[in-house]
């Protein structure tokens, strides 16, 4: 069951008080294979649904970037004034989330630690 | 050793989309899989839906598996990483406390009638914090080192150390209450 001979007191403390004990609800506690037939079914039906979701998502992603490009393009025609006004602030808008989202996720991972 | 090659050809084989030898190692390594989350999460419910989401997430992630570590520590590390997030979401959801008590006495229960005894040691692991009891077991019951556990959930190694260190005080002390009593 163990990967490296680590000795120490501690570990040999645990050994002599856990080890067995655990060792013993391991056994209880084992389970039997499950057939290669439906386990096989179900690794292949998972990954159709990956494979699906995948598509799903790069079709969306497509969709979305053909309207925001049409979108500029309208805009760009129309008044380049305008144009400029909403990249600068779709540009500022990105980098603010970016730095909240980033400074949220330093707090999280200091705080779960 | 025949097993040693016979896993490796499996690993390769399955990371280049062989979905029968994927099949073959999460068969091989299921009840591995379940005895570890069992340990983890003393709870037998919330054990089963981290071996069946571990076994999802490595369908999913094979093809980014480098093979570096064994294919058990991988599912390991996936399983604890797992039980890390649904812990955080138990929390937020302020339901963590009640459903651990309940099912760590429904596990007591159905232990008592497999091996005819709940031992001390089972009730000391059961009542350490889950992240304490993951890092205890890790480095004292499966063997890793303290870099091997941060790196497979993600923790700074002096995090790792703490909880070591807090995990068997607190082992020790609980057993050395059980043996005067």
């Amino acid at each position: 069951m163990k990967k490296n001979n680590v000795h120490d007191e501690d570990q040999q403390w645990f050994t002599e008080h856990m080890g067995a004990e655990l060792q013993r609800f391991d056994d209880a506690y084992e389970r039997r294979e499950p057939e290669l037939a439906p386990l096989d079914s179900f690794v292949a039906s998972h990954k159709l649904a990956l494979r699906k979701k995948l598509w799903r998502d790069l079709a969306l992603f497509w969709l979305v970037a053909a309207m925001l490009l049409l979108g500029m393009l309208w805009i760009l025609e129309r008044d380049w004034i305008w144009f400029a006004a909403l990249q600068l602030l779709v540009a500022i808008s990105a980098i603010g989330y970016i730095g909240f989202v980033h400074r949220k996720k330093g707090r999280e991972q200091w705080k779960n630690n | 050793m025949r097993a040693v090659i016979d896993e490796s050809r499996l690993i390769q084989q399955a990371i280049q989309g062989d979905n029968r030898s994927l099949s073959e190692l999460l068969r091989r390594h299921y009840s591995f899989l379940y005895q570890y989350a069992l340990k983890l999460t003393m709870d037998k419910s919330r054990a089963e839906d981290i071996t069946q989401d571990t076994m999802l997430k490595a369908i999913e992630k094979i093809g980014t598996y480098r093979a570096q570590s064994k294919f058990s520590t991988w599912l390991i590390a996936i399983a604890s990483r797992l039980a890390i997030d649904r812990g955080r979401r138990s929390v937020r959801e302020r339901k963590w406390v009640a459903e651990e008590e309940g099912a760590l006495r429904a596990l007591r229960y159905e232990t008592l009638s497999r091996m005819n005894d709940w031992p001390d040691a089972l009730q000391a692991i059961g009542e350490l914090d889950e992240k304490l009891r993951m890092a205890v077991l890790l480095k004292y019951y499966y063997g890793y080192s303290q870099e091997e556990i941060a790196e497979m959930v993600d923790t700074p190694v002096g995090t790792v150390k703490s909880r070591i260190h807090a995990g068997m005080k607190q082992l020790r002390k609980e057993l050395s209450g059980h043996e005067e009593e």
